[in-house]
């Protein structure tokens, strides 16, 4: 049996109406019970642990009826709060209830107390960041392109010069040195260009995933972080 | 593999492959525009000054494997047997020559190299090649002699006017060049290839690398009582030139006078001889400075007729000093040994017949004289040969200061005793390949008279080459060797 379908059994085998109070401000407070048991079902079947114990405290604060402490046992329960929880459910075995709603509490107080010795649930790994293509990426591309262009006409240019023999040797010395910084900024360009073009395309290309996993037991605590290329 | 990529780009870069050779090659010594006094080599190469350098060149950037190096125009003797080369790469035997004549690897391959050449390369076999002029008042005869295993053989050279050379054969090229003038002294006839030159009274012809640029170069000698003396350099490839005005012409030659690796010229005009020191002006061309001026008396009795004091010039190692000596001959036998630099004044005179040091017991009027000096493997000889007197004298080299002791040599004569003419040339050669240098004397009618070591210097007489005119009064002899 789930949790859940324990809580809502619970809730709804223990939380029947209050036959036995005769006097009328009694009946009044039964009423409120009711309706605070009413809504707290509904909590319940919302998931809103939390919404359903306050109207479960406001109603026992008020009625003081037993079978409101198993009640509050399951919003505690559900609410992970074991400690809480078995604290209500032995209250109400202390009450002497049947036998059947005994053995459904100590059903629920084994379920609390397995809960506190069990290991704390670990995590899921959580994906922190995934790459994917970008308008900017485009952007690079073409910049590089642009740059692989460049540098390659002006390493051509250059190499042209250099090998030009024509004039006298100042003149050649002259090309030589401009063939020299046209080559220069033709290489700056060249790899300009082929880091930008190669960052596009590995940012595209390859999926980047950083996976972070935190773990813990009793005897360590660590956290790993991994990624894939 | 991105990264990889740019590393290999940047090492590309740093390391220069790109492509560009960095290799300039030039057509002219203006398109040498960077440095001091640009030149454009041979090899399409830039060479600037360079004082730490022994051509004082070296290359400019952008001369490839070349750049920042000296500037070397050392080449292997193609043919040994010539002189007017390039300085010789110390290897093989031409180390042993240069060891002993350290001139013929430091500043070019002169006759006095030739010789040694003779002497230490066992492999060294020369076909001798003679150009001879031969002059009688206003006559002068071209003859090219050549020896062979049956003697001298002569042939006249008809249409050559003023001289006859032998040339060193073009850098790379193994064969001798014949020169003399022609068409009224306007053409300058290189075997068969003509340079139109400047109607001047022309005295001599000679190659050298005044330069060190290893260029073909030779140079042009004029100048008498009338016009002005000039040295023309001639680069025959090119044909470049330029004129160097000198106080003496006539007999010029070249060796290194104060050992700076650049050959300076010794010529002599009338009853002086000249030493003209090769300066030059960071990397500049080259000018010929007149340096020292040495006389020998002119008016003597008995002198060859027509003629001035000096008659000739030789540069060799008379002490074996490993220094090339000068000696100037004439109506006396002049001496001036390098110290290292040649000495201003002689160390050396002699005159006389037989020959002594002036001063002694003897007329000093009596004679003149041709010379040669003949290297042997560890001394020299000192052969001289008188006029009118026929006589020849072996003159032993010894002692320091150096002394010269003549022993006479006895000189055939066909003829009735007394009938043949004195000596008016002389020369020196390895002629018949026992690596020992034999002697040639020529005497006024040209009749030559050799020595050969083979046949222990016993003189052997030639006819005359000439059949027509007898009484020469000067002989010019430029020699030469064929390899086989």
């Amino acid at each position: 049996m789930s949790l859940h379908a324990l809580c809502l059994l619970g809730v709804f085998a223990f939380a029947t109406p209050a036959a036995a109070a005769p006097e009328a401000p009694a009946r009044a407070d039964a009423d409120d019970a009711e309706t605070a048991l009413a809504q707290a079902r509904d909590h319940f079947s919302r998931g809103e642990f939390a919404e359903a114990k306050t109207l479960l405290l406001a109603a026992y604060t008020s009625s003081h009826r037993p079978d409101l402490l198993f009640a509050l046992g399951q919003a505690e329960f559900n609410l992970e709060n074991f400690v809480e929880a078995i604290d209500y459910y032995e209250k109400f075995l202390a009450t002497n209830p049947d036998a059947e709603r005994a053995a459904l509490t100590q059903q629920a107080l084994g379920a609390a107390r397995a809960r506190i010795a069990a290991p704390k649930p670990v995590p899921a790994p959580r994906t922190v960041e995934r790459h994917r293509w970008q308008p900017e990426y485009t952007g690079l591309l073409v910049l590089g392109g642009v740059g692989l262009a460049l540098g390659t006409a002006l390493f051509i240019d250059g190499h042209g010069l250099g090998n030009d023999e024509s004039g006298s040797l100042a003149d050649y010395e002259l090309r030589i040195k401009r063939s020299q910084s046209e080559q220069l900024a033709g290489l700056a360009c060249t790899i300009g260009g082929a880091l930008a073009i190669g960052g596009a395309l590995v940012a595209w290309r390859v999926r980047s995933e950083t996976v972070i996993a935190p773990s813990m037991s009793e005897r360590a605590v660590g956290v790993a972080i991994g990624g894939r290329w | 593999m991105i990264a990889r990529v740019v590393t290999a780009t940047i090492l590309l870069a740093t390391t220069g492959c790109w492509g560009t050779r960095d290799s300039y090659h030039c057509d002219n010594d203006s398109d040498c525009d960077l440095g001091t006094a640009g030149r454009c080599e041979l090899d399409h190469r830039c060479t600037v000054y360079d004082a730490a350098c022994a051509t004082e060149r070296s290359y400019t950037d952008h001369s490839g494997a070349l750049s920042g190096r000296c500037f070397d125009d050392h080449a292997t003797p193609v043919n040994a047997c010539a002189a007017g080369q390039a300085p010789a790469v110390r290897a093989g035997c031409f180390a042993d020559v240069c060891d002993a004549e350290p001139a013929c690897c430091t500043t070019a391959w002169s006759e006095a190299c030739v010789l040694e050449a003779q002497i230490r390369c066992p492999e060294l076999t020369c076909a001798t090649q003679v150009a001879l002029t031969a002059t009688k008042g206003g006559i002068t005869e071209l003859w090219q002699l050549a020896w062979g295993p049956s003697g001298w053989t002569s042939a006249a050279q008809s249409g050559g006017e003023a001289f006859l050379v032998w040339l060193a054969p073009a850098p790379g090229t193994a064969n001798p060049r014949l020169a003399t003038l022609r068409d009224a002294r306007r053409t300058l006839l290189v075997d068969t290839t003509a340079y139109a030159v400047a109607d001047r009274p022309y005295q001599w012809l000679t190659s050298v690398d005044l330069d060190r640029d290893g260029r073909d170069s030779i140079a042009l000698s004029s100048g008498d009582a009338m016009s002005p003396f000039t040295i023309e350099m001639i680069e025959l490839t090119t044909d470049t030139r330029r004129d160097l005005v000198t106080p003496a012409t006539q007999r010029l030659t070249f060796a290194d006078y104060d050992h700076d690796a650049f050959p300076d010229a010794f010529a002599f005009a009338g009853n002086n001889y000249h030493v003209l020191a090769s300066i030059g002006d960071h990397g500049a061309a080259r000018e010929l400075a007149p340096t020292t001026t040495n006389a020998i008396p002119g008016s003597v009795n008995n002198n060859t007729p027509g003629t001035n004091g000096v008659h000739g010039i030789e540069l060799a190692d008379v002490d074996r000093d490993h220094q090339l000596d000068l000696i100037a001959t004439g109506n006396t036998v002049r001496i001036h040994l390098a110290v290292p630099r040649i000495r201003d004044q002689p160390n050396l005179s002699i005159d006389c017949a037989p020959p002594v040091a002036p001063g002694s017991a003897c007329d000093p009027t009596l004679a003149a004289f041709a010379s040669t000096v003949v290297p042997q493997q560890a001394s020299t000889a000192l052969y001289v040969g008188l006029f009118p007197q026929r006589t020849l004298y072996r003159g032993e080299i010894s002692g320091s200061p150096p002394a010269l002791n003549f022993v006479p040599i006895t000189v055939p004569c066909p003829g009735a005793p007394g009938t043949c003419p004195g000596f008016i040339g002389m020369f020196a050669r390895d002629l018949d390949g026992d690596h020992k240098i034999d002697i040639v004397a020529i005497d006024a009618d040209l009749a030559l008279v050799t020595l050969l070591s083979s046949r222990n210097n016993e003189p052997i007489y030639g006819k005359p080459i000439a059949t027509t005119t007898t009484g020469y009064t000067a002989v010019r002899t430029s020699l030469t060797g064929i390899t086989p």
